[in-house]
């Protein structure tokens, strides 16, 4: 037996609604008077049936959420069912308990668009199956950037045009008809969804069995963001990639596969939301470790941002956040908008700089991305990370030291001995400095081959030691939740060619890894000047 | 989050009910109260939408497990795959009865 929205709207009776306390007695008609009440047996429901009224929860929660202030629209776009094919195209992507109505709208657009002739049953199939048991709260990020671009040119014009008279009246129903207000309402909804947060998908190469070139739109990693279409025209060397395709060729086979991106990344998203939860009780213990808060630092403002977005969009996860977060974090996506190539670190410490004191932001963020970090690591086999691993090396010492500084509680949460302060005593990173020089200077001082200048005496470093290469290495090859070990004293005090004091060499051991396979791997690309 | 469901649905089907001024015994028996009827709606409603002799079979069923919440909700799936979204429906009707009861 089948029963979908319809049919479940047309066997509603409003008359036999039962009132509050009778419902009862309305069972004592088929001999269930006697049902046993649910708060008595609360506590022995199996998970399943609990799972059930959770998943009911949850999008009953989603709808509520649609308009804050309102009731849910069940009630009301139900009655509003009609079923001539082009009238139920809309209604039928409406009334679709699972979607929000920017989703639907996205979707609706994407079809017309495209020109599929669909009637209201195969839009309804297909809504139900990208959007079965997945994060609603992302689904805005359904659609490719061919169909963001559209929705941002014709947003305009949504309550106006021919085709979208329905969703007009929709609109209009629940801005008590006021035009201007329904228009004001979707303007300002595209413009945040696309403008800050572009959809996540990836344009990518592929050769088919023959060797011809063909190209693929896939939904880009959970958080490492979008790589949009935009970005790879503009990127330097992407051209060589795409090689001389017709670019209106790439857009449409962009747009072609749009569906089939969203679809992947609608159950991507429905996974990883769930460990997401999990995830959170797990790691609710506040704990902070300071080779995340590079990670953090160095990963792109946007990203972080977006990730506190989606964060911020589960109602679950909102209420780990204080309201003064809160705020900061929609400030941060809606007012003060960092730059494209800005870090994390870098925009915090801009609006520090200006005043914006939020101390406690490290921590919320931090938490948020080191569980989005684990569980990018897990779904990806650990064979991507999320921040190049060269990031680190690359950020501003002085930064890294100055953020660091400015959060006690994050240092002192880390458990991790604070070196990078007791390294700062020693020499004070340049202006501009990145970390990988400034330990390179370090080493340097340690070595005795620091000039009073605060210059590298090049030569006398490289008689002495290896260690440019050494640092470098470690910066490079060394995994984010081993970084740790560059800031322990062994590194600086770390010489292959070093003769301890009992008699041995030093090596990489002496570092105090544990990871035999990174060992390994240090010894196999160290190489010892003859 | 599964092992206070019943509390949290209660709770989002109470929301912008003023509850300052009740006591503690009248706040949980108004959540009992609601719980409960939520379950006999969704009963009540199942029963509605399975038509002809389905209908007659769902009920002897039921008649069979009342006692047990979990055998009652499962039967009901057994005749509606999509028990889901009835139970979502419910919620949204009764949340509307709610608000207009309670002055939201």
């Amino acid at each position: 037996m089948s029963l979908d929205f319809i049919n479940i709207n047309n066997t509603l009776d409003a008359k036999n609604k039962p009132e509050d306390g009778s419902a009862l007695k309305e069972l004592k008609r088929y001999g269930l008077d006697k049902v046993e009440s649910l708060s008595k047996q609360a506590g022995k429901i199996g998970g399943k049936i609990k799972g059930l009224f959770s998943g009911a929860l949850s999008v009953f929660k989603k709808k509520t959420e649609l308009i804050p202030g309102t009731v849910p629209e069940l009630v009301d776009v139900d009655n509003r069912i009609e079923q001539e094919d082009d009238k139920v195209l809309v209604d039928d992507i409406v009334v679709c308990s699972e979607m929000d109505l920017y989703t639907k709208l996205d979707y609706l657009l994407y079809k017309l668009k495209k020109g599929d002739n669909l009637n209201g049953e195969d839009i309804r199939e297909k809504i139900t199956k990208l959007t079965r048991g997945t994060d609603f709260s992302s689904n805005e990020l359904l659609d490719g950037q061919e169909v963001a671009r559209e929705i941002k040119k014709k947003s305009v014009d949504l309550v106006e045009d021919g085709f979208k008279i329905r969703t007009e009246n929709y609109l209009l129903d629940k801005f008590n008809g006021s035009k201007k207000e329904a228009k004001k309402f979707v303007e300002d909804r595209f413009k945040n969804t696309y403008e800050h947060n572009p959809p996540h998908f990836k344009l990518i190469e592929k050769k088919d069995e023959k060797g011809e070139l063909s190209l693929e739109l896939i939904s880009d990693d959970f958080i490492t963001g979008a790589s949009t279409f935009s970005d790879l025209e503009e990127k330097k060397g992407v051209d060589m990639e795409i090689g001389d395709i017709d670019k209106d060729v790439i857009k449409e086979k962009q747009f072609l596969n749009a569906e089939k991106a969203s679809e992947s990344l609608a159950v991507d998203r429905g996974t990883l939301t769930e460990q997401l939860v999990s995830a959170m009780e797990v790691d609710s213990n506040g704990k902070v470790d300071q080779a995340d808060w590079y990670e953090v630092g160095g990963m792109s403002a946007n990203e972080a941002l977006e990730m506190l977005r989606q964060v911020l969009n589960r109602r679950v996860e909102r209420e780990r956040f204080g309201k003064k977060t809160k705020k900061w974090i929609e400030d941060s996506i809606n007012i003060f908008k960092p730059a494209s190539d800005e870090t994390f670190a870098e925009y915090i410490e801009r609006r520090f700089m200006k005043g914006d004191r939020l101390p406690s932001i490290y921590n919320d963020v931090i938490n948020v991305v080191k569980i989005f970090n684990k569980i990018q690591n897990r779904n990806n086999n650990n064979e991507k990370e999320i921040v190049d691993r060269q990031m680190i090396g690359e950020m501003p010492a002085e930064k890294v030291f100055d953020i660091l500084s400015l959060n006690k509680k994050v240092a002192e949460s880390s458990g991790i001995k604070f070196i990078l302060l007791d390294c700062r005593r020693k020499i004070n990173p340049i202006k501009g400095e990145s970390l990988k020089k400034y330990f390179y200077r370090l080493t340097a001082y340690n070595r005795g081959c620091l000039r009073k200048d605060g210059t590298v005496d090049e030569e006398k470093l490289r008689n002495n030691s290896d260690f440019e290469s050494t640092v470098q290495l470690l910066i490079d090859i060394i995994p984010p939740m081993n970084r740790r070990i560059l800031f322990k004293d062994d590194v600086e005090h770390y010489n292959p060619h070093k003769t301890k004091s009992n008699g041995s060499k030093s090596s990489v051991h002496d570092l105090g890894l544990r990871n035999k396979g990174l060992i390994k791997k240090i010894n196999k690309q160290y190489t010892r000047p003859s | 989050m599964n092992e206070n469901v019943f509390d949290n649905l209660v709770d989002e089907l109470l929301v912008g009910v003023d509850l300052d001024g009740m006591s503690a015994k009248a706040k949980g028996k108004l959540f009992e109260e609601v719980m409960d009827n939520l379950y006999y709606r969704i009963i009540l409603k199942s029963i509605e939408l399975v038509d002809g002799s389905k209908k007659d079979n769902l009920i002897s069923d039921l008649q069979n497990v009342k006692d047990d919440a979990n055998a009652v909700i499962s039967i009901l799936q057994e005749y509606i795959p999509n028990m889901e979204d009835v139970i979502v429906q419910v919620m949204g009707e009764y949340k509307e009865e709610l608000n207009k009861k309670y002055g939201v």
